[in-house]
Formats: structure tokens, sequence, C-alpha cells
């Protein structure tokens, strides 16, 4: 299994230096002098002058690459010209913020779409798996922004239960400081204050809700689809004739092989939110990656957007590889593959 | 067994993380009720909070919380200067204005405020070479730019002596730009060689003597969220409401939906269309008044650029083409339509003038329009306009009146391209005059007519930062400057009525477009809350009632 493991780590590689030449090269991509970009449209002829003798614009471009490449392997990812922060700073009061929705989304979409598939899978072309099958569609094709401000409108502007928006009711807290960056963990374990747990959790569950919907709906057709198929099978036959009981049949004996499918469209859909989720982000005034990269774009600042684009593709990546590891984990197949 | 351990120490890590983070003990935590804050829900965003560093109205509501001036406006129109940090002040022929300041005031910061910090703050926000100015100061040379001599004449007393008199200079100090900076603030600045730095480090430390303050670094949140706190040592009595948050959000639907369900207080700049819903609902206030404002498209006019738009005939032809009642749809019966540089409730206002390519029929002018292009040889052009990204309180939906301007000049055959832009990119745009056209408006905040002619088509020997069309004419700048300090009002409204015909027929520089009513809104428990006369929403008298 180790040598899987370290297998898939090495074609990483290749791909983890693809994405760092990219990101790089957004700073040439992005229209006007890179200079422009770094220091913003306030600099003058002379500052970027000196910058560029500085930042070593001047030199070859495979130079500059690898200039970059050594910063940011120390963490040195720049400094924000329209913050004048350095941006690893920025990246670390974000990233936590945007891994706490995809983790709350996922938690959604999962448990409800896992559960959903296997309903429809069980009882197939009944009112069951027709309301399932109408659900994942409904969850594919609804705008995230409509249902963003429906559920606001609903819960928040109607039912006053839950907040518009935001990590945290931030005016009714005095003296929360980020800890860990993730307000979940840092309500539970550092503050151990429960009112500001569930301030915390409520101002979570909108965003994460919506977030999940296109992840729910595809992982319960996936469940479905996989599930029918395992249903199928000689030894969910042979389970069911030795006595096991049903709900043993469906979750020990079924599932669980049917789960590699499942388990791929999880993390590659996880891989997708941890990218920032932009519409979702927005509506909730969710202050994560995905906003980040936005806000980056929209004032032409490279080293944020490099950052960015850097991370959310090497995510990417990971998630990929966590995913392949995660099969010799669940598929003994592989597992003995490996050791013969 | 194995996985089980695998999966418990992955749960664990944030744990482990957590522990090894938390070495500090737990700062103390408290609830805070909600008579103690006032929430308000903003459209626009606050991205430079530093008074002498931003034109954007956006910082302007904010720096006004935090900084306080010499003198300050009425809280009733019409506009009158009355003392803030000067408690009385005299002037030789508007020439050397003496200030008697007020004693016992304390910055944020606590340096005290007294003479010589009202002169460094003056400094620092009127020398772009000073050793802590920011990169820009977009007020410093039209409004500051007269001033000769700074004098702490003794520990509370500024004289300030002008090249010239100037009858509006008081006028100028109770701009938010003049508000006074603590000195101990300054010096911290003047340690960081970056310019850029420079400006941000009031965003982050705010160091003024206004009602409130940002407490601490993470409450200033990038431009989403900034929460304030009242100032304890506050020279006026502690602010009522203890924390005051504000909130960006653009979408003006949640706006409207946080403030009728009581999440948020206070909404400024709420869309025309949910006035009327607003006005309906009796848990909300709605103020509104004819604002001093005019929202109007610049054309670049300097010839250096090599902009089409330098040409004489191509601007006529824009104006010719632009329909201004299309425009009107948008604003739900909250704006009029507007032909000329001052608004109508200000002095100078040409009542009933109307430049000669703004009259006829449609069909006329769009006539004329495509004759002056082919005489000026331009038949096909393509032109960039760029507009604010976020709304402003003149211009509700920037995209949607770009792009009726887009469909109207198309008809004359100019094709554009709007461009959504950060206020924060626009105001170097603007100054640095790198492009053709940009959609934009002004707010006038000291009652003066000089305060939209002087910024807007004028400047002192250049066109000024916030001079859109880079419009530049010796002989208009000469009248500027002397209707600006003409004493007798029949004779100034004459000349102002003379430079709007000059302006608008002669060289046409800027299409004005419209004037819009402004509004705030808030929740009806919330008392105290005011907007001055310069339209400015003041907070530290507000709370909820009993």
């Amino acid at each position: 299994m180790f040598a899987h493991i370290a297998r898939r780590l090495l074609a990483a590689v290749p791909m983890l230096i693809g994405i760092s030449l990219v990101s790089f090269l957004l700073l040439h991509a992005l229209p006007g002098d890179p200079a422009a970009a770094l220091l913003g449209q306030r600099a003058t002829e002379e500052n970027k002058r000196q910058f560029r003798e500085q930042a070593g614009l001047n030199l070859p471009l495979h130079e500059q690459y690898l200039r970059w490449v050594s910063g940011v392997m120390r963490g040195d990812f720049g400094d924000s010209h329209a913050s004048n922060r350095p941006v690893l700073k920025e990246l670390a009061e974000r990233v936590p913020a945007t891994i706490e929705l995809a983790v709350g989304a996922m938690l959604f979409a999962t448990l409800i779409g896992v559960s959903l598939g296997i309903l429809a899978a069980l009882k197939p072309r009944s009112i069951w798996d027709f309301v399932c099958l109408a659900f994942a569609l409904i969850g594919v094709s609804m705008p995230i922004f409509w249902l963003g401000f429906l559920v606001q409108k609903l819960f928040a502007g109607t039912m006053k239960i839950l907040p518009f928006g935001q990590r945290l009711n931030y005016a009714g807290w005095e003296g929360f400081e980020p800890q860990t960056g993730f307000f979940v963990i840092d309500a539970i374990f550092y503050y151990k204050n429960l009112d500001l747990t569930l301030d915390v959790l409520s101002h979570l569950f909108l965003p994460s809700l919506v977030l999940a919907t296109v992840p729910m709906a595809l992982i319960a057709r996936i469940t479905r689809s996989t599930m029918l198929e395992a249903l199928k099978q000689d030894y969910i036959r042979t389970a069911r004739a030795k006595g096991a009981k049903p709900a043993s049949v469906v979750l020990k004996h079924a599932l669980r092989n049917a789960f590699i499918p499942i388990i791929t469209a999880i993390t590659t859909q996880f891989g997708y939110l941890l990218g920032g989720a932009v519409l979702t982000e927005t509506i909730f005034s969710w202050p994560g990656l995905g906003r980040y990269v936005i806000e980056a774009i929209e004032v032409l600042d490279a080293r944020p957007l490099q950052a960015g684009v850097l991370l959310i593709a090497s995510t990417f990546v990971l998630m990929n590889l966590l995913t392949d590891i995660s099969y010799s984990f669940i598929d003994p197949r592989l597992r003995k593959r490996e050791a013969s | 067994m194995y996985r089980f351990a695998s999966m418990l120490a992955i749960a664990l890590l944030p744990v482990v993380w957590l522990s090894a983070c938390g070495g500090n003990s737990v700062p103390e935590l408290k609830k805070v009720e909600k008579k103690d804050v006032i929430v308000v829900a903003r459209g626009d965003k606050s991205e430079i909070l530093d008074p002498h560093a931003t034109n954007s109205g956006g910082d302007a509501y904010l720096i006004q919380q935090m900084y306080d001036t010499l003198v300050q406006p009425s809280a009733k129109p019409p506009v009158r200067w009355e003392p803030c940090l000067a408690e009385s002040w005299k002037d030789e022929d508007f020439k050397v204005f003496t200030f008697n300041l007020r004693k016992g005031v304390k910055f944020h910061d606590g340096a005290d405020f007294n003479a010589a910090a009202a002169k460094r703050s003056f400094e620092r926000g009127t020398n772009l070479k000073d050793p802590a100015a920011p990169p820009k100061l977009p007020y410093a040379e039209e409004y500051f730019g007269d001033i000769e001599k700074i004098e702490a004449v003794d520990d509370f007393t500024l004289r300030i002596t002008l090249k010239a008199s100037n009858p509006k200079f008081i006028a100028s100090c109770g701009l938010f730009a003049a508000s006074i900076v603590s000195p101990k603030a300054i010096a911290a600045m003047e340690k960081e060689a970056n310019a850029g730095a420079r400006q941000n480090w009031l965003t982050r430390h705010p160091a003024g003597t206004g009602p409130y303050t940002i407490a601490k670094e993470g409450d200033y949140q990038g431009a989403e969220t900034v929460i304030m706190t009242a100032f304890d040592g506050y020279w006026g009595g502690k602010a009522a409401t203890s924390r005051v948050v504000f909130n960006h959000d653009k979408d003006h639907k949640k706006r409207r939906e946080q403030l009728t369900s009581g999440a948020v207080q206070l909404i400024d700049s709420p869309a025309p269309e949910d006035w009327d819903l607003l006005s309906k609902d009796t848990g909300v206030t709605l103020y509104s008044w004819e604002a001093e404002n005019l929202c109007y498209l610049g054309l670049n006019t300097d010839a250096a650029n090599g902009f089409a738009t330098s040409k004489l005939e191509v601007r006529q032809a824009i104006a010719y083409a632009i329909d201004r009642e299309q425009m009107l749809t948008l604003y739900a019966g909250t704006a009029k339509a507007h032909h000329v540089l001052l608004p109508p409730v200000m002095i100078g206002h040409p009542a009933g003038y109307r430049p000669s390519t703004d009259t006829g029929s449609r069909a006329e002018r769009l006539e004329k329009a495509r004759a002056l292009l082919k005489g000026a040889g331009v038949e096909k052009l393509e032109l960039k306009l760029l507009h604010p990204a976020v709304s402003r309180p003149y211009l509700g939906k920037p995209p949607e009146v770009a792009d009726f301007i887009r469909q109207q000049l198309a008809e004359i055959g100019i094709t554009v391209k709007p461009e959504p832009t950060p206020m924060r990119e626009l105001g170097d745009i603007i100054s640095k005059g790198t492009a053709p056209m940009v959609l934009i408006g002004w707010m006038g905040e000291t009652g003066e007519p000089d305060n939209f002619w002087t910024p807007l088509l004028s400047g002192r020997g250049k066109p000024s930062d916030n001079n859109v069309p880079r419009f530049w004419d010796k002989d208009v700048a000469a009248k500027v400057d002397a209707a600006a300090v003409e004493r007798d009002i029949s004779k100034r409204e004459a000349m102002y009525l003379e430079l709007e015909k000059t302006v608008h027929e002669k060289f046409r520089p800027m299409v004005p477009l419209l004037t819009a009513k402004q509004a705030v809104a808030w929740r009806s428990e919330v008392e105290g809350i005011y907007v001055d006369s310069t339209g400015t929403y003041r907070l530290h008298k507000a709370h909820y009632k009993e």
C-alpha cells in the first residue's frame, strides 16, 4: 500500500510544477505592466522602475520563476498591493473560512445525498425513487444565487431564526479573536462557550446547506446507481440467504462495495468546494478563498491572485491524491494486489 | 483498528493545532446585548480609512464617525459652519484665519489635541512631500493649495495664512479631508518607507478625536465588515451606543430584507425601487432629501492622451445622442434629468437653461450627432466607458446606466465597452486621465458652488485630481476663481450662469445626466440618528428607545 501511495505522490509532482508555472505566468498574463500589477495603479514610473530591479522583473523569465518558487516554498507569497499586507497572513484568515464552509456543505451533502441514494436504490421506480431523483435534479439545476436569496428571505427575513450571512454575529461579541481561524473549533475548544458555538453554527447552517445542493444531488444519483448495481450481485443474495439482517445487507455488504465511486464523487466535490465557492461566499458575505481571488481580480492584485490560484489548484491535486489513497483503505482487492 | 486510529488522529488534528496556538490565556469574551449595537448595511465599501488619502464617499461616511474637523456642518440645511475642534475663529479679510481650539480633547491613541497637533495634521494632509504623506492627497491642491503658512501661535491657537483672500476656506476646513489626525500616528507613519503602507496605516489604526474608533486591528475586516467601538474619551460625551458595525452588502434586496426583519438597524442609499416599500413599513423610518449631487458622463478632453473624445465634435455628438429619460426609469421617480453642472438646490444653478445639444427631438439630435462625427472624420469609433463597480448614492445601478449609454451611442456608430472599476482604482485613473469616458458623479460637501466647479472642471493651475475630463481652460479657471470669492450674490449667480453656458456650449467636457434624491432608512426603534446638512448620517447620539 505504501508503494501505491508513494507512486501517487510522485505522480502529483509534475502536476504541482505545472500548476506553479501557470500561477507564476498569471502575473505576465494580467493586462499591462507586471510592476503595476504588483504595486497597483498608484505607482509612479520611478516606483515601478525601482521595483522592477528589486523584484528581479528584469531577469529572464526562468530566473524569475525560480525566485518566486523559492519564495513560495518558504511561505513568502509576497504582499498584496491592495491591502499592503503579506498574502500569507490574508490566506491564513481566508482558507479556514473556506474549509469550514466546505466541510459543513460536505456533511450535508454526504449525509443527505447517500441516504437519498440508498432509499431510491432500495425502492426503484417507486414514489421514493421518483422523489429522490426529482430532488437530485432540482439540486443540480437550481441557481445558487436564487436559492441563496430564497433561504435568506425565508429563514432570516420572515422566520428570523437564522442569520443572513457572515461567519459570526460580530456585533454581538466583544473580545472574540479567532485562534485557529476555524470558528467552530475556536468556539468549542478554545472559548468553550455554548452560546458562541450556537452562534457560529447558526451562521454556518444556511451557506452550507445552499452550497451542499449540487454535490448532494450528484452524490444521491451516484449512490443510487452504484447501489442498484451492488444490490443485484450474487454476494448480496448469498448474504440474504445466510440470514443477514436487512440493514447489514444494505450498509455492510452493498454500500461498502458501492462506495468507491461515491468516495470519488465526495472527494472530487470536496475539492471543488475547497477551491472556494464564489457565489455562496458572496451571497452570504462569507470571507473565504473564492471571494479573495475574485477581489484580487477586481483590483488586478497579482500576488493574492497567484497565491489563490496556486492554492486552489494544489488543493484539487491533493484531493485527487487522497481519493486515490483512500481506495486502498476501502477496497481490499487493491491492498491484496499491492501485497502480492 | 489501524483505520480507526488513523481517522481518530485526523479528527484530533485541529484540537492539537488549537493546543499549539492557544498558548496564551483565553481572551475575555463578552456577549453584547442588542441594545448596545447598531448594525449598518451599506452598498458601498470602505477601503481607505485615511481622511487625507481618499476621495470616496464610501470611505467618508466611516471616517466622519471617527474623526473631527475644526468646524462642522450644521445639523439642518442650509449648510452653516459651526464650532467643532475649534471653539471659535476669526479671519482678516478671509486671508488669515485664527482658530481658538477646544481644550481637553484626546485622540484615540491617547495623544493630546492642541495647536501643534492640528498644525502637524494639516501639514501631513496638504503636502505630498511630507514624510508621513500617503501616495495621493486628492483634496490637498484645490482646497488647501492656497495655504501659505500654518502656525501654532500658542497651545490652543492655530493660525492659517493663505496666499490670497478665500471666503470659502472655512468650508474647506469642515471637509472630511481636513480631519485632524493624531501626531503620534503621523510619527508612526513617518517610519513607513512605502507610501502605500502609509495610506493603509490609519485604516487599521485610526487616530482621530471622534466618537467612535476601531478598537483593535481585527475589527477592520477588509472592506466587508468594520466594527467601531465608542471612544471613552470623546470630548462630546461618550456615544450613546457602545458599538457600531458596518457591513458591506452589494445586494440591495438583501439590505432591505435585513432592515425590515430587524437584523440591521440602518441602511444607507436604499435602492429607489425599495423606497415605497420601506416608507410603508411601520417599523422603518425612511429619510430622504434633495441632495447636492450630480451624475455625469466625463469625456476626456486632453489631446495628449490620444482619445477621440479630445475632439470637440465627438464630445458634442455624444451629448446629442444621450437620452436621459431612459436612465430615469432606473430611479423609480427619485431622480431628475439634469443638464448643467450645479444641482438645483445650489446657489448659481441656472434654472431654465439648457445647452443646445440637449434641445430638439431625439431624431434631430441623432442626425446632428452623426453629422458632427462625419465632419470630424470619425465614423466608426470604439470607446471604453469606466464606471464604479459598486453603487453610489447618485448612481444606484452603474452597469445598467452604462449599458443605456452603450445602446444610445451605438445609434450614432460609437461602440462603447463598459468596464466596472473599483473606486480606489477609478480615482487614480481619473487623476491620470487614462480613460476616454467615465460614468461617475459628485456629492457636494460644503454647500458652495465652487465645491463643484473647482474639483470637476477646473483646478489650481492644472486640472484637479477629480477633474474627470482633464479639462483645462485658463479663462474658465480664472472665472471659476473669481466667482468663488465674489460676495455679491446676484453677480455671483450671473458669473456661474455664464460659466455653465461657456463650458457646455464651447467645450462640452462632460454630459450632466441627472441629480438623485438621497435616502437613509433606519429601524424606528432607534432614535437619535440624524443626517446633517451635507447629507452625512451621524450615529453618536443613536440609541434604542427605552
